[in-house]
Parts: C-alpha cells; structure tokens; sequence
C-alpha cells in the first residue's frame, strides 16, 4: 500500500513518514502544494494525506486539481478545525478529514478504512478460503496456523486480496508495494510471488501471462 | 407602567393635551364672543325701546312737548318736563293703555305706543318683551300685558344718567329715569337667547370634541409612523445584542433624524462586527499554530513509544519535540506580548533616546545572521532624539532588521538610516529582497498574515513580529509604515514623536 503525505512542516512529515513506514506502508513525501499535485497526479497512490495550508497551492487548489483525474482516497491534516472547514473538505472531494493534533492511532485506523472502503471491501478482515487476513494486525493465518510473511509479501497479498477477482498487473504491483525510494529490479515481484505461493499454496495466486497475477 | 413610560405615549398625552387646550381656548372664545353679542344686541334694542317710551313721555320740549302740553290744565304743567304723576287716579290697569280718563300724558302715551309698538309687547311666553312705567314715585303707571308682577322700581337715580341695564334671573331689564321717580322699565326674558347659547355652546363642544378625536387618531397614526424606524433599530439591536452580528438595520429611511442613526448604528454594527470577525480569526490562526508543533510532539512521541526503535531515532524524536516546543514557546510570548499591549496593562517607560544609538546596539546584535547569510549591513545614523521605551524600541529595530535580513537575497544588503523629519524622529529599515507584493502589502502588519506561508515557518517566525512592531510603535504614538515596489526590496520606516522637553504626555 503506498501513500503519499503532502505536509510542509519537515517534523510533522518525518513522523508520519514513519510512522506510516513502521506500519507496513510504503511512503512518498512532498513538502508543498506543487509537489504534492505533481506526485499525486502521476502515481496511482492508495491514499493520499493532504495538509491545507501549504506553501505554493494550498490543500484546497490540490484536491479540487486532483480531483480533475482521479479519484485517490483523499485524508485531510489540518489544524483548523471549524466545522465550516470539515464541510468544505469533504464536499471539495476529501474523503475524510483529520484535525491535528490527532493520535497515531485514530491515523493509521482511517487510512485502513479509507483504503477499505475504495476497494469495495467493507469488512476488515479478509478471507481467501482457508487463508485469512487481519490488515489491522498484518497477521496471516492457514488453516488457523500463523503464517510468517515479509513486509512486502504481506502487502502484496494484501493488495491482491482486496482487488479479488481483478487482474492486477505488474505495475499496479510496482506502484503500490514500492515506494519513489526503493530501487528494484522487476524480476523482484516474481520472487515475492514465488515465496508467497510456496507458504500459502500453488494455487492461491494465479498467474496470468504476459498480463500479471490474480486472486480468484 | 411600561405604558407611561413610552415615548409613543408620552408623545401622544402631550400632543392630546395641547389639542385640548388649544380647542378649549378657541371653544371658550367663540362662546364668550357669542354671548357677549347676543347680550349687546339685547341691550340695544333695550335702549332703543326704552328711549322710545321715554320720548313719548316726555317728547322733546322744541318739536313734540310744547304742543301737547298747552292746551293741559293740570296743576303740574307749569312744572315744564316733570310728568304729573300724583294726579293721576290709581294705578293703570295693565295692558289697557287707553284710559279715558288719564290725563294727556299717558293719552301720549298709549298713542305712542298704538298700534304697532303694543304688537312687540303682546306675545307672551320666553322671549317676550314688557315695560313698566312709574310716575313719581308712586305705584306703576302703567305696564304691559305680560310685564312680570315683580319688577321693582329702579334705584333712585338722575334724570342726566343714560339708560341703564339690569339682570334679574332670566329676565333683563333696561330702564332710564325721566325725573325724580319717574322711570320707564322695558324688560326682555332671555330665556331664549340663553338656551340658543347653550345649544351654540354645545355644538362647539361637540364639534370640539370631534376635532379632538380625529387629532388623537391622527396624532396616534403619525408618531406610530413616525416611530417606526426605532422599532426596526430596536430590533436590529436587539439581534446584535444577542450575538447575530451580521444584523443591520438597513433602513429604506435616510434623511430623517432616525435614519442618520440607524445608519450610525449600522456603522458601528459593522466595526464591531470586523472586530469580532478578526478576533475569531487572530483566535483561530493562534490555535492553528499551536496545533501544528503539537501534533509534531504527539506524532513523535507516539512513535518512540509504539515501536521499538533504536536510540538514534529516540533522539530525532527528542529533537523533533524540542523544536515543535521551543516555537510553541515562540508563540505563546509573542502571544501574551501583543495580548498585554492590547490591554495597554504593560506601562512604558518613556525616557530620552537616540534612534541612531539603539539602531547602532541592534545592527551589532544581528550581525552573526547577516553574516551566516553573507549580508552586508549599511547604516547612515545622524542623531535622532525621541523618547520611548528603550527595550521595545530596540525590540522593533531588531524586528525589522531580522526581516530585512531574512528576506533578502543571497550576498544582498540592508540599509538602515536615522534622520529627523517634521513629524519626530524617523528610522528606515530597507532591503535588497524580492519585495512585497501590492495585494499583500496592506496586510503585513496584520497578525498571522503571511505573504508566503513557507518562507516564515522555515526561518522560525510564528507571523506576528511585524504585528508587534507596530502596536509597540503606536503604543509610543508613532507610526510604522511600509513601502515596497516587487523585485526591489522592501523599506519599512518607523517614526516617533520627538517631544520637547516638559511636553511629556503620560504613557498610552
């Protein structure tokens, strides 16, 4: 799950970053409004977490631009907290709104919802037959039995499981489970896919070729 | 009572009581005129019948007497005008005025009065006219039909008095002496012409009383008019009052007197309203920058403590915290600063200063910035003596040239020159910067305004030096102003009033 945090005071922005990094997520940052516009408009992110008063165009100019050409689940970070401010938020096309200070908690809890939700997947565990996921914990399980995964395989089956039934392409892949710092070689999703097959079984994961992988 | 209290009322009471007296004044007058006129006219026609009778009596000696009195043989004809009354037999019977055997006198007499004059005293009834004739102070001579049978003899009086009138009841009289008793009496029940009065009197009060009806439903109507713009303002206030500050009252009137105060009060809504409006946005903007370093402390500290990381990140997480509350720290005494001059709590000391000494003190104690960021530091300083508060003078100075450092380009310089002009002693604090733009320029001074929002956070300011700067400048009663033009620089100029010596107002 990749997302991007577009937040101008470099403290708050390295502490989200973490935090985000910490749990699971992989983090792109921009530090003013251009930035952020120009990143979100060209990467399919999973979330994108928007602070309102930024240098450049404001979070305001940002979302109703992004707006235009996608439909990324958009948070909103900001200090001001006048309800007038939340209405107009979430009718520019935010998606959900956050007044800071907030809790990590209560972060990490909507991002899961808001990425839940656009991919249609209201209940927040997942169940692939006998294999179950816990997004909240990152815990898989076969059978009841734990299953050991890496990060990035976690989020790759993670990924694969809410879009079900879809085909999800390589770069789909690289866009979501990679983010602008991770230098990759493309053979690496194979591997991953590889060794997620051989802890959860050959045929859980599909392989379309010349296409990419699915989860029926 | 409320009632009383009123305006509308008052006014209204007032207004009806005028009405009323004005009404009463003419209503009494036109009585009184009335009165009087029927009462003249009565008398005349008293007078004239009177002086009738009386020149039959005793016709005037050159035209009429002489011939009559002759061919009498009567004991008093050589008495010249005087009547005969003792020979006369008896009393007269009334209402026979032709008695064979009176003497010629009253033959004059009822000749006189025959035919026509008799007519006016036949009818009987109010408004009926009698005369009573006395002769020598004996018994009535003679009297009319209907003549009352109490008419008293007139008071002794002289034969040169006029005809006289009296009043008795309904009844007036008006009588004239001809001689020494001898008096005609001719009398007028004015019966009639006092219940005509009374019914003229009447209509005037009615009518009166009409006139005020209508007056006071007038009245009522136009003070309720006229009134009317202070309920809208009542009400307006009245919302205002009650914390919906956007009212007005917005009258359609504007030329009366109301209107002019209805557009002062929505002057004053209006001021009040911009002051609350800036208040909430200085309270919001003040929470908003303290909201941001404390969500940099609790995202920081939530993540040393929820995951397990090494000391290395422990201690990002320390300093990150340590700069989020240094500028909270930042805020909250620029905060109480502008709060306690707001207040006016925090008195000035004003002393004798030189601007060009406190200036001189500030450029050493800015140098180490400017010369991190490779400026240059100009200074033209003749002596420029003011008074002031020698710490927040020096405060400003350090203000402006902190800014003129920090918003100027690489390797640029920062003027700063003292000099004295007609309106006290004067400081210009000018940059090599990229300016200020025209839309933001009259907003610099504002609080928490920032022309680039990036540019102030990065270099550690919390957007409220230049609002300080300038509520200390005016706390001085001196200005700061500003004048920029993009792309070369900016100049901010402080002046403050050079007092003379014993010329000290008290500290604002």
């Amino acid at each position: 799950m990749r997302i991007l945090v577009v937040e101008d005071e470099p403290d708050l922005l390295t502490g989200i970053v973490r935090a985000l990094r910490t749990a699971g997520y992989f983090v792109d940052t921009a530090a003013d409004g251009d930035e952020g516009l120009f990143k979100a408009t060209s990467v399919d992110y999973d979330a994108v977490l928007l602070d309102i008063m930024l240098p450049g165009q404001d979070g305001w100019t940002v979302l109703k631009r992004l707006r235009q050409s996608k439909k990324t689940p958009v948070l909103m970070l900001t200090a001001r907290d006048a309800s007038a401010d939340r209405v107009r938020g979430l009718d520019t096309g935010a998606d959900d709104y956050l007044v800071k200070p907030f809790d990590l908690p209560e972060l990490l809890a909507r991002i899961r919802a808001l990425i839940r939700r656009c991919a249609g997947q209201p209940s927040p565990t997942i169940e692939l037959g006998a294999i179950h996921l816990d997004p909240v914990a990152r815990r898989v399980t076969r059978d009841g039995a734990a299953v050991v995964l890496t990060a990035r395989e976690y989020v790759i089956l993670e990924y694969l499981a809410l879009h079900r039934g879809e085909l999800v392409t390589r770069s789909d892949l690289y866009e979501h489970v990679f983010d602008e710092n991770d230098d990759t070689l493309s053979n690496l999703i194979d591997v991953h896919i590889s060794n997620l097959r051989k802890k959860l079984g050959h045929d859980l994961i599909a392989t379309r070729r010349g296409l990419g992988y699915s989860i029926e | 009572m409320k009632v009383f209290r009123s305006i509308r009322w008052r006014l209204q009471f007032w207004y009806a009581l005028l009405l009323a007296l004005v009404l009463a004044g003419f209503g009494l007058s036109a009585y009184e005129i009335q009165r009087t006129e029927v009462t003249r006219s009565t008398d005349a026609e008293l007078e004239r019948r009177v002086g009738n009778l009386a020149r039959l009596l005793r016709p005037p000696p050159p035209v009429a007497g002489r011939p009559r009195r002759p061919p009498e043989d009567a004991p008093g004809a050589a008495e010249g005008d005087e009547l005969p009354g003792d020979d006369l037999d008896g009393p007269p019977e009334p209402g026979r005025p032709r008695d064979p055997d009176a003497p010629v006198r009253r033959e004059n007499l009822a000749l006189g009065l025959l035919p026509e004059e008799l007519a006016d005293y036949s009818t009987d009834g109010p408004g009926k006219w009698y005369y009573v004739i006395w002769l020598r102070n004996g018994p009535a001579l003679t009297r009319s039909a209907h003549s009352p049978a109490d008419v008293p003899r007139p008071e002794r009086r002289s034969p040169r008095d006029g005809p006289a009138v009296r009043v008795r009841g309904p009844l007036r009289e008006g009588y004239l002496a001809l001689g020494p008793g001898d008096f005609v009496v001719v009398g007028h029940d004015i019966t009639a012409d006092l219940a005509g009065l009374h019914r003229f009197g009447w209509l005037m009060a009615g009518v009166a009383g009409l006139v005020l009806i209508l007056g006071l439903v007038g009245g009522h109507w136009l003070v309720g008019r006229s009134l009317r713009p202070i309920a809208e303002i009542s009400a307006a206030a009245s919302l205002v009052a009650a914390g919906r500050l956007d009212q007005r009252i917005a009258t359609s009137d504007t030329e009366s007197e109301l209107g002019e105060l209805a557009a002062v009060l929505d002057a004053t809504f209006a001021r009040l309203e911009a002051a609350f409006v800036r208040q909430a946005r200085f309270t919001a903007d003040a929470a908003h920058e303290l909201r941001t370093p404390l969500a940099v402390m609790l995202m920081h500290t939530q993540n040393a403590l929820a995951v397990t990381c090494g000391a290395e990140e422990h201690a990002e997480a320390l300093a990150a915290c340590q700069r989020a509350a240094q500028r909270m720290r930042a805020l909250t005494e620029a905060l109480l600063r502008l709060a306690r001059l707001d207040s006016g709590a925090q008195p000035l000391s004003r002393v004798p200063l030189d601007l060009a000494a406190r200036a001189a003190e500030g450029i050493e104690l800015v140098r180490p910035l400017a010369d991190r960021r490779g400026i240059t530091i100009r200074a033209e300083l003749p002596p420029a003596p003011c008074t002031g508060d020698p710490e927040q003078i020096d405060q400003v100075i350090t203000n402006l040239l902190t800014n003129a450092i920090e918003h100027n380009r690489e390797h640029g310089e920062v003027m700063i020159s003292t000099r004295m002009t007609p309106g006290g002693a004067s400081l210009t604090v000018a940059d090599r910067g990229p300016g200020i733009a025209a839309d933001h320029l009259p907003h610099v001074f504002e609080r928490f305004y920032r022309a680039d929002a990036s540019r102030s956070r990065a270099s550690g300011g919390v957007g409220l030096g230049l609002a300080i700067a300038r509520a200390i400048v005016e706390a001085h009663g001196g200005t700061l102003t500003v004048a920029s033009h993009p792309g070369q620089g900016a100049a901010f100029t402080m002046t403050l009033p050079s007092e003379k010596l014993g010329d000290r107002t008290a500290a604002v």
